[in-house]
């Protein structure tokens, strides 16, 4: 074993096209892209230029047609379906601009979820769950509350208590903060930036905004599957 | 610890989503359920009685031919042996009305005794049951009959024989007609029924019968019991050849089966209703969770774990519908049953058509949640997503 950490994310020359009618889009075009352990990444790119589809790939949600892509030191092309699933359920968090949450189930009980698929005692994702939501910043006495009777900035803070609840070293944000008003928006990105630097979480954050990117130790102009970097101006 | 029960939660929580949609569906499933019970308690009135009672006889002839007779004696040293529950005993009258092609299916029977085999098959006011049973020349006429030749209570028919002659050579054999009653036999609503009595005394007293009906105790018997009535006959001036009446049950069976049938259209028409209604509610209610559903496999939800929650959701559905359904069934039977007591004693809601219920429920299921579990393997993780 070598004493330098694999990267966090290795892409080598990704490539990823979908087909529309006769027309074929070129979303990545031998896209190659490496982000260190414990990195809090924004990827810049105005809308349609093919975000998700980078963050779908790097999460094993979508295979490249070619190229590869490491996680921690795992090539997800040696994996096959199933392996992937119990692969995501330990090493990934995904955090959506649309939170995702179950409506009729309490803030405590969607956060409970990924943590059913793990061999805890009730008491155990208990004491989790309310770790998890008390670090994402939701009040104590909202832990019980339903999706719906909170606001958009809390609801995204379950969504990413919900992403750290089984403490996964990789974050994935695919713009979490699109649907929120500027300062909802900030205080979410400023949990991330926390999550990054107490937490150590690697972080990779997708947005066509170029303020929520302002929150991140390093910003990646993606375009057309070119890539150009920059220091962001913090 | 790892109890599936922990998703139980995630399970209701689908449920819960659209409560009226899931109300709606569980009074579909409950409406069929009950259905089914209340038919199979209505099947077992109809055909409990054969079952249970149409097994365990036998039937005793003359071992010579169809039209030779026995001495009614027979019944009375049948009757004795252990194994024997009850002996009656018949006799065939051969009846016709004006001419020979308008049968009358008659019988001379012992009427207390037949009316205590035959009575829950019938529906007849208990003041006509008496009325017969003080009137030596009286018949009690099916309504099948009845309606043939347009005979009222209180008329008097001169029925013919072709087989039975008195004494002085007459062969006719008037009968008042005491009472009708509707069966649910067919053959007994085309029966006419007199007093073996007046057949007797017609006769100048043969004390003759044309066939015993034995009823033994326990099923087991049924074959020890025939081989004992022909060998106690055997040297006898009348030797006997007894057998089940499984054949002529049959042939009352096939005659019956109509209403069975019914039953099974009716049924097939309201579970595949609430089939419909079922598999529509889950593959709507999945369709819109399937941004849920993908959120889920992001966390490390593996495809077979949603089909199971899935099938988890159809199976809380179906069941608590089913189980009310059939609760329910239960509860009006057993109400129904003092009611009905003298028309229908063998109403019920048998275990066997509970455990029958359970195992359709069970089923149906698993039936619908077949389209929502092909929704989902069609679904792709990343275009829920997107869809948003
Ligand atoms: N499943 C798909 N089929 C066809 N085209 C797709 C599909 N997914 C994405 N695309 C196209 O790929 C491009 C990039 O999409 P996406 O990754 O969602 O971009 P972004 O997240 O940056 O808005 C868009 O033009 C989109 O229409
Ligand atoms: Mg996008």
């Amino acid at each position: 074993m070598s004493s330098v950490p694999p990267p966090a994310i290795q892409m080598t020359e990704v490539s990823k096209h979908y087909r529309r009618g006769d027309e074929t889009v070129h979303v990545l075009d031998h896209f190659t892209l490496t982000v260190e352990p414990e990195a809090f990444v924004a990827l810049m790119a105005p809308s349609g230029s093919g975000k998700s589809t980078l963050l779908n790939l790097v999460g094993g949600l979508d295979r490249p047609d070619s190229g590869r892509i490491e996680i921690a030191g795992t090539d997800l092309a040696t994996l096959n379906e199933a392996a992937l699933t119990r692969w995501r359920a330990r090493n990934l968090g995904f955090i959506f601009q649309l939170y995702y949450l179950i409506p009729v189930l309490s803030a405590a009980r969607n956060v409970e979820l990924p943590l059913l698929l793990l061999p805890l005692s009730r008491e155990e994702r208990h004491r989790r769950v309310e770790a998890a939501l008390t670090l994402a910043g939701l009040p104590a006495e909202r832990h019980r509350f339903r999706p719906t009777e909170l606001s958009g900035g809390q609801q995204q803070r379950v969504a990413i208590a919900r992403a750290i609840v089984t403490d996964p070293p990789l974050l994935l944000c695919d713009e979490p903060t699109g649907d929120l008003d500027r300062s909802a928006g900030d205080e979410i990105l400023n949990l991330l930036q926390t999550l990054n630097e107490r937490l150590r979480k690697t972080i990779v954050m997708v947005t066509h905004d170029p303020h929520a990117a302002t929150f991140a130790s390093r910003r990646i102009d993606l375009d057309k599957g070119l890539v150009g970097e920059r220091r962001p101006a913090t | 610890m790892k109890s599936p029960l922990r998703f139980s939660p995630l399970v209701l929580s689908a449920l819960r989503r659209h409560r009226l949609r899931t109300w709606l569906t569980i009074l579909s499933v409950l409406i069929a359920f009950l259905l089914f019970g209340l038919l199979q308690a209505l099947n077992q009135a109809f055909y409990g009685g054969i079952k249970s009672a149409g097994r365990r006889i036998l039937v005793s002839m003359s071992a010579e031919s169809l039209v030779e007779p026995l001495p009614r004696a027979y019944a009375a040293e049948v009757a004795a042996m252990k194994q024997v529950r009850r002996v009656a005993y018949e006799v065939w009258m051969g009846g016709y009305y004006q001419h020979h092609n308008q049968i009358l299916y008659a019988l001379a029977v012992s009427p207390r005794r037949w009316l205590a085999e035959e009575r829950r098959f019938l529906i007849l006011a208990p003041r006509r049951e008496s009325a017969w049973l003080k009137d030596r020349s009286g018949a009690l006429i099916g309504n099948l009959v009845a309606r043939t030749y347009g005979w009222k209570t209180g008329e008097i028919v001169p029925m013919r024989s072709d087989i039975w002659i008195h004494p002085d050579g007459r062969n006719t054999w008037p009968v008042r007609i005491d009472g009708i009653f509707s069966s649910t036999k067919k053959a007994l609503g085309e029966g006419l029924l007199v007093h073996y009595r007046y057949w007797n005394d017609g006769m100048g007293n043969p004390n003759n019968v044309s066939l015993l009906r034995i009823e033994v105790s326990h099923l087991r018997d049924l074959g020890h019991v025939a081989r004992s009535i022909d060998a106690r006959f055997a040297n006898s001036p009348y030797p006997t050849r007894t057998a089940s009446a499984q054949t002529f049950i049959k042939d009352f069976i096939n005659q019956t089966a109509d209403i069975g049938v019914i039953i099974e259209d009716i049924l097939a028409a309201v579970f595949f209703t609430m089939l419909l209604v079922t598999a529509n509610t889950l593959t709507r209610s999945v369709r819109e969770r399937s941004g849920e559903i993908a959120v889920l496999q992001t966390q490390g939800y593996s495809r077979p774990l949603i089909f199971s929650l899935i099938l988890a959701e159809a199976l809380v559905l179906v069941m608590v519908g089913a189980l009310a359904g059939i609760g329910l069934a239960a509860l009006i039977v057993q109400g129904l049953r003092g009611a009905l007591e003298a028309y229908l004693p063998y109403l019920a809601l048998t275990r066997q058509a509970i455990l029958m219920a359970l195992g359709l429920a069970l089923g149906f299921a698993a039936l619908s949640s077949l389209l929502p579990v092909l929704q989902v393997q069609r679904l792709r993780t990343v275009d829920a997503l997107r869809r948003g």
